[in-house]
């Protein structure tokens, strides 16, 4: 630890979470590496639990209706009670196999940090349910005294009590969809709440006790002016969320707005109206004192989402439930999008005692991942971390590649107290608004060399 | 055993006349074919199958195919016609007719046996045959048909097939009348001194006017067409009359057998496995076997190893000779196409002729344009030996090698016109595999720099900002279309500096209009606008005239400060800002954002006349990216990758190759 402490003080005016970043991160990496270069398989019993998730996502997919943009595996419309016991069922039975895999392959797991239950539309559930699923991770994983445990909340699907009962059991982050102000746009949407249950719902919430909320906002919306999402930002502020997501709007074709709508093309905004919209959150959001840490998200200094960095530190994390994604063991596995494949798919587990049947991720792999993932940030990446796992070569690369977005103003450069190059980020917004052009340009000119077969890293 | 080398094929095809001639049933003719070729394999088949023919015949040339013919039953001819007036129809009848061709093996349009031609029902290469007719004389007469291409961009091949025959069948539509090429055509065939036989076809169409048609031909073309056959391809009707005229008509060919060997060569194409085949008429005395000819414009001297007919297929003749009068085909090991030019006259070594036979002018290309491989510069060598094999079989294509900054390397390939740009586009891509893109046809430009020094270049981009005193080709074009759209078709001309040189009627109620015209002017979608300003009655042609003065000025097109040399264009003053605006619209529509805002210009120097610009890319980001995203986001990335490195490069700007040939290639 020693190098880590000396390499925290060199990094003394970067945010606090970074500390978290550095010293928990580039160990295990390095070391995996090394178990990879090795192909000793043996080592990785004897790894520390570093490598280990400290996050969980469980995924619900039922909804009372299904919003018209949306392209998530849903299971709309159903009251069937005996639909979500069954799939409770099968949850729990996944959970159940894959951490009593985990718990005999590496003896102790390491308690869990942050545990996101997302949908669909987990509120739709009833505490009971929510209960069992928290038991049953508890059998397996400690919560860590200071864990963040999110639940996905809509406006309409729960009351008072049932709030308090989440609460209870342990839910200390609620992230509610609200996603518009406007009532035509909500109903536009096909979403099942209006913009008066969205203040009955935020009022619930506070009245419960919940002390860290997040709001979901939209932009690029049909037929949505600036005027009318310049309203919806400053109804939410005036609620004074502690955390707020902001996403333009992305048209995918399997989606109805996918088959009536085209991208650039009225109703929907064009790009530059909805670039203006994204320069409008966030330059009113960091007004407002919100800290624009990610390229949708903003959040008060201390309450930024720990589960979500997880994923743009490329961090490992278990995946629960239907269409989940898991990253453990640097294997990425999604599960199946549909119901009873999902039922199928538990059962198999079963036989295979929770052993994922699914390649590793390779060292390339990883670091285009942890390029895309990082930039997202407004940290960016660190390049001694990035240098240390994926080699000082491929490091050189990316930073000469991002000179031309760098004089272009895209792209910031970040130096450490000594004047040396410490890291990569893009601006806020210029650079966030272009992150795929910016990122195929590095890609391109590092690890997407013509032939994807070698790596071109010197491993020494 | 001459008779065995003879191809089965020609078996038949004479089995196929003796049965026509002697009324025997086929079964009957080919049996007692095969008794005799069994019994008696060493005498020679055909004349077999000639005696059996010819039982009540007094001339003994008929069928033969293997001797020479006596020149007085020989007739020479091909066809001319404008475009859709039932050449390759009426040819195809008289095959049938004559059973040249076997009945299973007849196909429509016989003698065009390119897939472009077949498909497009055009002809494009001419093709020569020979078909045996018993005239009501009683003799068997030889006649060579060369089938010529109607489009005006192959007239080169319509004055070739021309100087290599006596006379040709006029074909004129009954309804349609005199058209714009029916008149060119008839001119060329006037300066060859040939005899015409007027024929009216598609007399059976409801809305035929033979008799207008008739006088129509008498008024415009100054021949007399009362007599003129009035005939229907489609349904058969008076190829009997047509053989008959012809054989009337037309005059036997003059030249001497024992006169010093004088052939024209008409056509020639390479084979692969042969050499250079060469398509000859012979003029005077005879060509065989063995014989040393000399070339007489190259010189160069090569032994006949085989000479042949065409039936249409060639069939070599194991007698070996060729004589005066007789249409056909020599092999002589040539190894290259220059060798043995189109429009050379052959000769005997041993006893040369004096002159040589007038032939005609070299094919000059009129219309140039770029072509660049569409992937990647290393197709380039592909397009150049694809090329290089194409002009060996239509020397009418003429190439260089051309650079350019936006298309990388390709040639600048020069065409007879904008119909044979398309052919040869389309063989490259369908015969060669090669997906090419083409830069905006253009003419030869003469000009003059500052020191007054005459250049003529092509391309655009090669000519200097100092050009001036401009001058560019012209053309003699002539319209013909029923007079209620003659204000229709002036406005059109006007518009397109075209000057008004005569105007008259050919009949009552359709007008001849003359032109002086620039060509560049014609080379765009000028024919569809005559076909749609006309309602499909109009019909154009037209000539090369001669290199006129005219305001010309260079524009150049800048795309983020660059001048883009593929983008420049030579216009007129007048027409300068139009056709700015018109290319920045495009670009305008074609390329994609980028980072920083694209300013388009239009220039002449260093003037700008017309300028918009490209907003910058705004946004291009993914908004959502958590757990399960990962892996789509980088699916969606190396799609967008693999999308960018399809980009062509435009200056400072990419775009996608289909935007990209939309605005380098223009469409016509």
């Amino acid at each position: 630890m020693k190098q880590s402490s000396s390499f925290v003080k060199r990094l003394g005016f970067i945010k606090p979470c970074l500390f978290k970043y550095f010293s928990t991160r580039h160990k295990p990496q390095t070391l995996f590496r090394r178990m990879m270069l090795c192909h000793n398989t043996s080592l990785l019993e004897n790894t520390t639990d570093w490598t280990l998730p400290k996050s969980a996502y469980i995924h619900i997919p039922f909804c009372v209706r299904k919003c018209l943009y949306c392209d998530f595996a849903v299971v709309a419309g159903t009251t069937n009670l005996n639909l979500y016991d069954t799939y409770i069922e099968h949850l729990l039975k996944e959970i159940e196999t894959t951490l009593s895999y985990f718990k005999r392959k590496y003896q102790k797991l390491p308690a869990l940090e942050t545990l996101y239950i997302g949908g669909g539309t987990p509120s739709v559930l009833s505490y009971i349910h929510l209960q069992r699923i928290v038991d049953k991770l508890q059998q397996y994983v400690d919560f860590a005294p200071t864990s963040e445990f999110t639940v996905e909340m809509d406006p309409g699907t729960f009351d008072l009590s049932k709030a308090r009962q989440f609460r209870n059991l342990g839910v200390n982050r609620v992230s509610i969809g609200v996603q518009s102000f406007d009532d035509n746009l909500l109903k536009l949407c096909g979403r099942s709440h209006n913009s008066k249950q969205v203040y009955m719902a935020w009022d619930i919430l506070r009245t419960a006790g919940f002390t860290n909320l997040s709001l979901d906002l939209m932009s690029g919306l049909p037929y949505q002016s600036e005027e009318i999402f310049r309203d919806s930002i400053e109804k939410a502020i005036s609620l004074d969320p502690e955390h707020l997501s902001c996403y333009d709007l992305i048209i995918e074709q399997s989606t109805p707005f996918g088959k009536k709508y085209q991208s650039g093309v009225f109703p929907l905004p064009s790009e530059d109206e909805a670039a203006c919209m994204y320069i409008l959150a966030s330059s009113r959001l960091r007004e407002q004192g919100y800290e624009h840490y990610e390229i949708s998200n903003y959040g008060k200094p201390a309450y930024l989402s720990k589960h979500n960095q997880t994923y743009w530190k490329n961090q490992s994390y278990y995946g629960f439930g239907m269409s989940a994604t898991s990253y453990t063991e640097m294997k990425r596995f999604t599960r199946p999008r549909k119901l009873v494949p999902y039922f199928e798919w538990v059962k198999q587990l079963e036989k295979r005692k929770g052993e994922l049947e699914c390649p590793q991720e390779s060292l390339r792999e990883q670091a285009v991942d942890t390029l895309i993932l990082g930039l997202r940030m407004k940290q960016g990446i660190s390049l001694n971390t990035f240098t240390k796992l994926y080699g000082q070569s491929i490091s050189q690369l990316v930073i000469d590649a991002s000179q031309p977005w760098i004089t272009s103003g895209h792209m910031l450069e970040i130096y450490n107290r000594n004047g040396q190059l410490e890291g990569l980020a893009l601006k806020d917004p210029e650079g966030f608004l272009l992150q795929n052009s910016i990122l195929i340009s590095l890609l391109e000119k590092s690890l997407w060399t013509t032939n994807s077969s070698t790596y071109p890293v010197t491993l020494s | 055993m001459p008779g065995r080398s003879l191809p089965p094929k020609l078996y038949f095809y004479a089995v196929r006349n003796a049965k026509k001639f002697c009324l025997k049933t086929y079964g009957e003719v080919l049996k007692s074919f095969r008794v005799q070729t069994n019994s008696a394999a060493s005498i020679s088949s055909n004349s077999k199958g000639s005696t059996t023919a010819s039982s009540n015949s007094q001339s003994n040339n008929e069928l033969d195919n293997n001797k020479p013919v006596d020149k007085e039953f020989i007739r020479n001819f091909s066809i001319i016609a404008h475009v859709d007036h039932g050449k390759s129809t009426l040819a195809d009848r008289l095959l049938q007719f004559t059973g040249t061709v076997a009945p299973e093996k007849f196909r429509d349009q016989y003698l065009d046996n390119m897939d472009i031609e077949r498909e497009r029902g055009i002809t494009i290469k001419m093709r020569a045959t020979r078909l045996w007719y018993r005239a009501k004389d009683g003799n068997c007469y030889l006649l060579n048909l060369i089938d010529t291409p109607g489009h005006v961009d192959f007239s080169y091949e319509v004055s070739r097939s021309l100087a290599a025959v006596e006379g040709c069948l006029l074909v004129v539509d009954a309804s349609q009348g005199v058209q714009a090429q029916t008149i060119a055509n008839v001119d060329l065939a006037l300066e060859n001194d040939l005899e015409i036989v007027p024929v009216l076809n598609k007399v059976d169409l409801p809305t035929a006017e033979p008799d207008r048609v008739c006088q129509e031909i008498s008024q415009v073309i100054g021949i007399d067409a009362t007599r003129a056959v009035r005939a229907s391809a489609k349904y058969g009707i008076g190829v009997e009359e047509i053989l008959e005229e012809i054989v009337h008509l037309i005059p036997p060919p003059k030249g001497q057998v024992e006169a010093p060997l004088q052939a024209l060569i008409f056509d020639s194409y390479f084979d692969t496995y042969r050499g250079v085949v060469v398509f000859i008429r012979v003029k005077n005395g005879e060509i065989r076997t063995g014989m040393r000819v000399k070339f007489m414009t190259t010189g160069v001297e090569h032994i006949v190893e085989q000479v042949g007919i065409l039936t249409p297929e060639e069939v070599v003749r194991t007698s070996g000779v060729l004589s005066c009068g007789e249409v056909g085909f020599i092999k002589a090991g040539i190894k290259s196409l220059h060798d043995a030019p189109v429009g050379d006259t052959i000769t005997c070594c041993d006893n040369p002729c004096k002159e040589p036979l007038r032939g005609y002018k070299p094919a000059k290309s009129m219309v140039f344009c770029g072509l660049y491989p569409a992937d990647s510069s290393t197709l380039f060598e592909n397009l150049r030996a694809a090329l290089e094999k194409l002009s060996l079989n239509d020397s009418s294509i003429s190439f260089q090698p051309e650079s350019s900054s936006v298309l990388g390397k390709g040639f600048r390939v020069g065409f007879l016109g904008m119909l044979h740009m398309e052919v040869v586009k389309e063989r490259l891509k369908r015969e060669y595999e090669l997906e090419l893109l083409t830069s905006a046809p253009s003419v030869v430009y003469k000009f003059r720099n500052l020191q007054g020094e005459y250049f003529m270049e092509s391309n655009p981009s090669k000519i200097p900002n100092d050009a001036r005193h401009f001058e560019e080709p012209f053309v003699k074009l002539d319209i013909v279309c029923p007079d209620q759209y003659n204000g229709a078709i002036l406005e059109l001309c006007q518009s397109h500096r075209g000057s008004l040189e005569d105007m008259r009627y050919v009949s009552n109620g359709r007008i001849l209009f003359k032109f002086l015209i620039p060509l560049a002017e014609v080379l765009t979608n000028f024919y569809d606008q005559v076909k749609s300003r006309t309602r499909g009655f109009g019909s154009m042609d037209y000539e090369f005239h001669s290199y006129r003065p005219s305001d010309l000025v260079k524009l150049d097109i800048a795309v983020a400060g660059d001048i883009v040399e593929g983008l420049s264009c030579v216009v007129h003053r007048d027409q300068a800002y139009t056709k700015g605006r018109e290319i920045i619209e495009k670009l305008k529509e074609y390329i994609p954002r980028h980072q920083f805002k694209v300013v388009l210009q239009a220039m002449i120097g260093s003037k700008v006349i017309a300028s918009d610009y490209i907003q910058a890319l705004r946004k291009d980001v993914l908004a959502k990216c958590y757990g399960g995203d990962i892996s789509r986001k980088k699916k969606l990335l190396e799609r967008q990758k693999e999308g960018k490195e399809k980009l062509r490069q435009l200056g400072k700007v990419r775009l996608s190759p289909e935007a990209f040939a939309a605005v380098v290639a223009q469409k016509f």
